[in-house]
C-alpha cells in the first residue's frame, strides 16, 4: 500500500506540471493585455510598452514558460498578484482555509443527509419512503444554487435573524454557504446510494444474510451498505474536489474571500500568476483528494487492496 | 417492483408542495425592508455643540435627497465644532483588495484612500486643491518648475518622521511602477532641504503639477521598507486613521489615531474626521447589499447598486443621498480612415442628434442620472458653467433624419464598442438609432478584452466610454492625437484641434473663453458627446444624525468629515 501511495504522489508530478503548462498557454493566448488593465484607461502606448516589459510579457513564449516552471517548481517561490502586489503564498495561505472549511462542512452535511437518504430510498423501493427521497434529490439537483442562497438568507438571517446573511467569522458564519453548497451533493449523493444500494440489495449474499436471521439494520448497514461503498466514495470525493475549485457563486452571495473569488477575479484582471498558481494549487488538492479516495477504495473492499500491492509489487519485479 | 401509483404521487406532490409553499412563504415574509431598520447606528458622544448646517439642496421623494453644491455650501458652513460618532459600518460594491500605496489609477480617488494615506495635496469635492501634507507650494518664471513646502511636523503611525526625502522617494517609486500616467508628465525631481522639494513638469500643462502632487501619497519610506508585502495587507498609515483589521477583499476596519501630526484647528471642513470606528465592508452582491442594510450589517452602503434604491426610498426607517458623480458616460466616433464614418460629419451629427438623453437616463440609469452638456461633467475642473444653458446635441429624430440624408451613409452596420457595464444603454443607442434608419451592431465585451483596442478606432465605428475627473484628463486621454500610437483614443489626427488644445492647456490660457473654442470645434465636428452623467447614491439608515454631508470628488460621502447632530 505504501509503495502504492507513492507511486501515486509520483505520478502528481506529470498531472501537476501538464496543468501549469496548459494554464500558462490558455492565459497567454487568452485576449486581454494585463498591462493595460493595470494602468487604467489613461495610459499611453509608451507606458503600456514599459510595463509589459517590466512584467516580462514581452518576451517570447517558452522563455515566460521556462521561466515561470523555474520560479514555481524549483525556487518555490510563488510571486506576488501584478494588480495587488500581494504574495500569492500568503493570500492562498489566508483564503484556502476558508474555502476548505466550506467544503469540508458542505461534504459533512451531504454525507450526513444524502447517504441515510439513498438507503431509505433503496430499501423502500417504489415505496412512499423512496418517492418522497427520489423527488428530494431531484429538487436538490434542479435548484439554482444563487436561488436557494436568497431564499435561505431571506428566511435564517431576515426573517428568523438566527444566522448572519454575509462575511466571515466563526463555524456560523459558514451554515447558510454550506447549506447551498451541499444541496446538489446531498442530490447526487441519494441517487448515488439508492443506486448503489439496489444492485447489492439482491445479491445472493444478502439473502443468505437475511435467511440466517441477521437483524435487518444489519443487513444494510454491515453487508449491503459496506459492498455499494465504492461508487459512493468516487462521488463524495469528486463533491469534495469541486467544493474546492467551484465555489466561485457561493463565495460571491456570502461575500466570503476564498480560493473561488481569488481565481476568478485573477481571470478577469488577467492576473495571470494569480490564476496560474491558484490553478495549479487547486490541481494538487484535487490529485490528493483523488489520492484518498483510492485509498479508501482499498480500505473498503480487500479486493481492491491486494490488487494495489500486487500491482505495486509487479512493478518492483520488473524494475 | 413496486411502481407509483397516483395516490403515492399525489402524497409526495403535496408534501413537496407543502415545503415549498411554506419555505418560501416564511422567506417572502421578511423580503420587504419594512419600516424598521435592523441594529442601531453605532453608539454617540457628544463632544461639541453641533452644527444647523443644511443639509443639501433639491429634493425628490420623501426620504430621497439629491445634493447639488452641498460640498461648497459645507465648505463654508461647517465650522469645526460637530458631534462625534464613535462607530459607522459602510458597505461598498467594489473589492478592495490591498492596501499598498503604489498601485495604478482606478482607486485613486476612492474616498477609502482618504482615510490610509494623507497625499502632498488633497482634491475636494468641488475640485479645489488644497495642501494637506504640503504647507505651500509655487512656480517658478518657466511655468514648469513648482517648488513645494511641507509641515515639518509629519508622521506616520508609527512615528516615523515623512520629509521631503521620503515624498521624493514616492514620486520616484511611482514614477518607476509606471501605474499612474500622470507621473509620465514629471520631467525631475529633487529634494531642497528636508521640508522642500522640487518638481519640475515636461510642460505647463493646467491641473497636471496638481493631480501627481494629489496622487502622491505621504508615506515614510523607513515604514515601507521594513514592510514585507509594501504595505498590501498591513500598512503604516499617515492618515487620521490606523487599520486596525483588514482582509482583503471582504473588509477593513480603522480607528482615529490619537497621535495624528496635523493640528485639529488647521485641518480644513473637507478633511475633518469625526468618526472614531470606521468599517468598511465589500458586499458585491446586489440582493446582500439590500440586505445588510435591513439587517443592520452596514448603516450605509455607498455607490449602492441603482436597482435596488426604490426599496428604501418609500421608507423612513432609511434616507437616500444622491450626488452628481465624477465621471459621465460619453460616446465617442472612430477617426480611423479605414471606417467611413470618420470623415463624414452628417452621419455623426446624424446620431448624436438621434439620441434621446432622458430616455437613456430613464431606461439604463432608472432616471438617476443628469444630462451632459459637454463630454465632461459639470463636476470637473475646467467645465464652463454657460455650458449647462446652452443646446447641446437636442434630440430631433427629423433632424437626425436630414443629417443622414446629408451623409453618405448607406445602410452598412455600425460597430458600438462597449464594456459589460454599458450594455443596457448600448442597446437603447441601438434602438434610437434603427429609429431613424441606421444600423448599429453592438460589439460588448468584458473590460479585460475590450481594453485591448479601445483605443483602436479602426476596430469600431462609434465607443462607449466613461470620462470625467477634469477637463485636461478627459482632453489628453481621448484627444491628443501623440498620446496613442495610432493618433487619439479614436484614432484621428486632426492637427487643428491639436494646435487648438495645446494653446488651451497651457496654464496661462487655460480661460473660460480658450475653453469654450475647444468645446465648440469638437461639438462642431461631432467628434464626441456626453449622455449622462450618473448619480453616486448613498443609502443610509435615517438614525444617522448626519446634518450637512461632505462629498469627496468620487461623489461619494464622506462620512468622517461630515458634520453630524445627537
Amino acid at each position: 500500500m505504501l509503495r502504492y501511495t507513492l507511486r501515486r504522489l509520483l505520478w502528481m508530478i506529470p498531472i501537476v506540471l501538464g496543468v501549469a503548462i496548459l494554464v500558462f498557454t490558455l492565459m497567454t493566448f487568452c485576449p486581454g493585455d494585463p498591462a493595460q488593465i493595470l494602468l487604467s484607461g489613461s495610459a499611453t502606448d509608451e507606458d503600456i510598452q514599459a510595463l509589459r516589459d517590466n512584467l516580462g510579457l514581452n518576451d517570447p513564449y517558452l522563455v515566460r514558460l521556462g521561466n515561470f516552471l523555474g520560479n514555481t517548481f524549483l525556487k518555490f517561490d510563488l510571486g506576488s498578484s501584478w494588480m495587488t502586489k500581494v504574495a500569492i503564498k500568503d493570500e492562498i495561505a489566508t483564503r484556502l482555509p476558508r474555502t476548505f472549511t466550506l467544503g469540508i462542512i458542505s461534504l459533512l452535511i451531504s454525507v450526513a443527509v444524502g447517504i441515510p437518504l439513498g438507503i431509505i430510498a433503496a430499501v423502500n423501493q417504489g415505496r412512499l419512503g423512496d418517492n418522497i427521497a427520489t423527488a428530494l434529490a431531484l429538487i436538490g439537483a434542479s435548484i439554482p444554487g444563487f436561488w436557494l442562497a436568497l431564499l435561505l438568507i431571506l428566511l435564517f438571517s431576515v426573517k428568523l435573524n438566527w444566522l448572519p446573511s454575509m462575511g466571515i467569522g466563526g463555524v456560523k458564519y459558514y451554515i447558510l454557504p454550506a447549506l447551498t453548497g451541499c444541496t446538489y451533493g446531498i442530490a447526487t449523493l441519494t441517487r448515488q446510494t439508492r443506486s448503489s444500494m439496489l444492485d447489492v440489495i439482491r445479491s445472493d449474499y444478502i439473502t443468505t444474510a437475511r435467511s440466517k436471521g441477521v437483524s435487518e439494520l444489519h443487513v444494510i448497514t454491515r453487508h449491503a451498505l459496506k459492498n455499494a461503498l465504492i461508487p459512493i466514495i468516487t462521488v463524495v470525493g469528486t463533491h469534495f474536489g469541486m467544493m474546492l475549485g467551484g465555489q466561485m457563486i457561493t463565495e460571491t452571495i456570502f461575500s466570503i474571500p476564498g480560493m473561488g473569488s481569488y481565481i476568478i477575479g485573477g481571470v478577469n484582471q488577467r492576473d495571470y500568476p494569480v490564476v496560474q498558481i491558484g490553478s495549479i494549487f487547486l490541481a494538487i488538492v484535487f490529485s490528493l483528494s483523488m489520492l484518498v479516495v483510492d485509498l479508501l477504495y482499498a480500505a473498503a473492499d480487500p479486493r481492491i487492496k491486494a490488487r494495489y500491492s500486487q500491482s505495486a509489487k509487479r512493478k518492483v519485479k520488473t524494475k | 417492483m413496486k411502481t407509483l401509483t397516483r395516490r403515492d404521487f399525489l402524497k409526495v406532490a403535496s408534501i413537496g408542495s407543502a415545503s415549498a409553499a411554506a419555505l418560501l412563504a416564511l422567506a417572502s415574509c421578511g423580503s420587504k425592508g419594512g419600516e424598521t431598520a435592523g441594529s442601531s447606528a453605532g453608539t454617540n458622544t457628544n463632544t461639541g455643540t453641533g452644527t444647523n448646517a443644511s443639509a443639501s439642496t433639491g429634493s425628490t421623494a420623501s426620504n430621497a435627497t439629491v445634493i447639488e453644491d452641498v460640498q461648497q455650501a459645507a465648505a463654508e458652513t461647517v465650522e469645526t465644532e460637530s458631534d462625534i460618532l464613535d462607530e459607522l459600518t459602510i458597505g461598498m460594491g467594489g473589492f478592495y483588495t490591498s492596501l499598498a500605496p503604489v498601485r495604478n489609477g482606478n482607486y485613486q480617488w476612492q474616498i477609502f484612500v482618504r482615510y490610509l494615506f494623507d497625499r502632498v495635496i488633497y482634491r475636494t469635492g468641488d475640485r479645489r486643491y488644497i495642501g494637506q501634507g504640503a504647507k505651500e507650494w509655487s512656480v517658478a518664471d518657466d511655468g514648469v518648475t513648482y517648488t513645494v513646502e511641507l509641515y515639518d511636523y509629519i508622521t506616520d503611525a508609527e512615528g516615523n518622521p515623512v520629509t521631503a526625502e521620503d515624498v521624493v522617494w514616492m514620486i520616484e517609486e511611482s514614477i518607476a511602477a509606471k501605474q499612474k500616467a500622470c507621473y509620465a508628465k514629471i520631467d525631475t525631481v529633487k529634494v531642497i532641504d528636508a521640508k522642500t522639494f522640487e518638481v519640475k513638469m515636461k510642460s505647463d500643462v493646467a491641473e497636471n503639477f496638481e493631480i501627481c502632487m494629489a496622487s502622491t501619497y505621504l508615506v515614510a519610506r523607513k515604514a515601507f521598507e521594513a514592510s514585507a508585502d509594501g504595505f498590501a495587507t498591513a500598512s503604516v498609515t499617515t492618515a487620521p486613521y490606523k487599520v486596525t483589521e483588514f482582509v482583503a477583499s471582504n473588509s477593513c476596519a480603522m480607528e482615529l489615531r490619537d497621535d495624528y501630526w496635523q493640528k485639529e484647528e488647521l485641518l480644513p471642513p473637507e478633511l475633518k474626521n469625526r468618526v472614531k470606528k470606521l468599517t468598511y465592508k465589500t458586499i458585491t452582491e446586489v440582493s446582500q447589499q439590500q440586505i445588510a442594510l435591513e439587517t443592520g450589517v452596514v448603516d450605509a452602503f455607498a455607490s449602492i447598486n441603482a436597482t435596488i434604491v426604490h426599496s428604501f426610498e418609500e421608507n423612513n426607517a432609511y434616507q437616500v443621498l444622491s450626488a452628481p458623480g465624477a465621471v459621465g458616460q460619453n460616446i465617442y466616433c472612430s477617426g480611423h480612415e479605414s471606417r467611413p464614418i470618420a470623415s463624414d460629419v452628417n452621419l455623426r451629427r446624424a446620431i448624436f442628434t438621434c439620441l434621446d438623453v432622458d430616455g437613456l437616463i430613464k431606461g439604463a440609469q432608472d432616471g438617476r442620472a443628469e444630462p451632459m452638456h459637454d463630454f465632461v461633467p459639470r463636476t470637473s475642473t475646467g467645465y464652463v458653467t454657460k455650458w449647462d444653458n446652452e443646446d447641446y446635441f437636442v434630440y430631433n429624430p427629423e433632424k437626425a433624419k436630414e443629417y443622414l440624408k446629408e451623409s453618405n451613409y448607406k445602410g452598412e452596420a455600425l460597430i458600438l464598442s462597449g464594456g459589460t457595464s454599458v450594455q443596457k444603454v448600448a442597446q437603447l443607442i441601438q434602438g434610437y438609432c434603427l429609429a431613424v434608419g441606421i444600423n448599429i451592431e453592438l460589439q460588448i465585451e468584458d473590460q479585460a478584452l475590450l481594453s485591448t483596442h479601445a483605443n483602436d478606432g479602426s476596430t469600431w465605428d462609434l465607443a462607449l466610454s466613461n470620462q470625467g475627473n477634469g477637463l485636461i484628463n478627459v482632453w489628453t486621454n481621448r484627444f491628443d492625437n501623440t498620446a496613442y500610437a495610432m493618433g487619439d483614443a479614436m484614432s484621428r489626427h486632426d492637427d487643428e484641434l491639436q494646435e487648438l488644445l495645446e494653446f488651451t492647456w497651457q496654464v496661462k490660457n487655460f480661460t473660460e473663453e480658450n475653453i469654450d473654442k475647444v468645446h465648440k470645434y469638437i461639438m462642431d465636428n461631432a467628434y464626441a458627446r456626453g449622455l449622462y452623467l450618473p448619480f453616486t447614491i448613498t443609502v443610509q439608515r435615517a438614525d444617522i444624525p448626519l446634518t450637512t454631508p461632505i462629498i469627496a470628488s468620487s461623489g461619494e460621502i464622506d462620512y468622517p468629515a461630515s458634520a453630524y447632530t445627537l
